[in-house]
């Protein structure tokens, strides 16, 4: 479905658009343009996930864009992500890469959705790929990643790595509090009664015993 | 132009109503012109509260409809200089007013007013987003309760999708000798979940209970903790620095001073 240089995708959180890092922009607004203008009644009301790829869009651009999405189409920017992810590095070293064929059949290149703030009660994110949060997930919050979840933070709502199957999917935090975690089809708790508060950065995975947390020690160094 | 304040905690029951008097009624105490607005249309407790409820005539909805003009509605009291009061309606329900109408009615309050406070009802339904409607600012009332704070926390998350500036928290009802024994979450454990800025901990008071029943904010007693409490965030809210009471069971002079002669209470 790629045709001039204009990507739509649907995933769990609503539309993704992916822009073409080799076309230009004027070309790449002209091709959002007619592409919303086909069906205008399906994206009306709706918001859209705008992935600039590697390229990084002007400040003007982006005001450009929406301007044109919201006042043409109804349709809103939800949110601006840049993908894919920038490489391995956020996987843990000893994890075998590869191994699970991620859900949109796009190879290794899983993206990756960054959230600059705190998750509060009652919100959820939902994404086709790995989730970094840059904040905490408070109680009462929900994150539900095909692929690892990394809250750089405290992570203290329910939390679902591998949400389609991948059972080498993580889940690390600052804090790992979570109120339950899942991890492909595991479902896991922490033990009740017991007040232990997590000393450092832990990172639950799937081992043949189920679910298991482990100090994340090849960063808190021991 | 005044300021609107919200005070709004998503549970019921965390003491909104409470708060709205006595921070309203310590304002009017300072010479600031107040007008507490009760936006739990159909629910209305604010003016029972206050001791205002057998002088309404009219009252928010039927401003909002033009039945009466704002100031036929508004309900001065004869304690406090400046405080006035707009109750709610009883009678109808939240869908009586739309977000709108609340904002416009705000903003012609702040003409008038130094401090427009308005009582949130409980729940994110449209009677919060009425209640929000005409803010400048918000502050979040929780008690030292899981459940309180974690409903505070959905409406922080609302409330950041809004343009009001990052709300500030109230801490009610913190009972300091259980937070001492490790059976209540202690104020650093809340602040820690919710991550905004405090304005004032109000501690477990019995006055307030009788002061409630008696349509008497307890700021109007000298002899109430709470009180004191919500005098102090009052003086926060003028930008005033002051210093948090010391809410440690273990209490200060006077409270050992008390015990000492039998006067201490529990």
């Amino acid at each position: 479905m790629k045709r001039d240089g204009v990507v739509f995708r649907g995933t769990r959180e609503g539309v993704l658009v992916l822009l073409d890092d080799k076309t230009d922009y004027q070309s790449l607004k002209a091709a959002l343009f007619e592409r919303l203008r086909e069906s205008p009644s399906f994206f009306r009301g709706h918001g859209i996930i705008l992935d600039t790829g590697s390229r990084s869009l002007e400040p003007g651009q982006l005001v450009e864009l929406e301007e044109m999405m919201s006042s043409n189409f109804g349709v809103h920017l939800e949110k601006v992500v840049h993908g894919p992810c920038s490489g391995a590095s956020a996987n843990p070293p000893h994890r075998p890469q590869g191994s699970e064929k991620p859900a949109d059949g796009q190879g290794d290149a899983r993206q990756t959705l960054l959230i600059k703030r705190t998750l509060r009660s009652g919100q959820r994110v939902g994404y086709d790929g790995n989730v970094v949060i840059l904040g905490d997930a408070n109680p009462g919050s929900e994150i539900v990643a095909t692929g690892d979840i990394v809250v750089v933070g405290a992570l203290r709502g329910v939390a679902h790595a591998g949400a389609t199957g991948d059972e080498n999917a993580i889940v690390a935090s600052l804090k790992l509090a979570p109120t339950q975690l899942r991890i492909a089809g595991r479902i896991a708790r922490p033990p009740e009664g017991t007040g232990s508060a997590p000393r450092g950065p832990e990172v639950a995975r799937i081992s043949s015993d189920g679910i298991v947390v482990e100090a994340m020690s090849w960063i808190a160094g021991g | 132009m005044g300021e609107a304040y919200v005070i709004t905690s998503g549970k019921g029951g965390v003491g909104k109503t409470t708060a709205v008097a006595n921070i309203g009624t310590a304002l009017a105490m300072t010479g600031a012109k107040v007008a507490m607005v009760d936006a739990d249309i159909g629910l209305r407790n604010l003016d029972v509260v206050m001791g205002l409820e057998q002088r309404i005539v009219y009252d928010l909805v039927d401003v909002v409809e033009g039945y009466c003009r704002l100031k036929n509605a508004l309900i001065r009291d004869k304690r406090v200089d400046g405080l006035h009061l707009l109750p709610a309606a009883q009678t109808k329900d939240k869908t009586a007013v739309r977000p709108e109408q609340m904002k416009k009615l705000v903003g012609e309050l702040k003409k008038e007013f130094d401090f427009v406070i308005v009582d949130c009802p409980a729940g994110i339904e449209q009677g919060f987003r009425n209640a929000i409607a005409g803010a400048d600012r918000a502050l979040i009332i929780t008690t030292p309760e899981v459940s309180a704070v974690r409903d505070a926390d959905r409406i922080i998350g609302l409330l950041e999708a809004t343009e009001l500036p990052p709300p500030r928290l109230i801490v009610n009802r913190l009972r300091p000798r259980l937070v001492n024994r490790g059976d209540m979450l202690d104020v650093q454990d809340i602040v820690d979940i919710l991550a905004i800025e405090l304005i004032g901990v109000v501690p477990e008071d019995d006055i307030i209970v009788v002061s409630t029943n008696k349509g008497e904010p307890a700021v109007l007693l000298n002899s109430s903790r709470a009180g004191e409490a919500y005098r102090n965030i009052a003086r926060r809210i003028l930008g005033e620095q002051v210093p948090f009471m010391t809410l440690d069971a273990r209490e200060g002079l006077l409270g050992r001073l008390k015990r000492f002669v039998g006067l201490g209470d529990r």
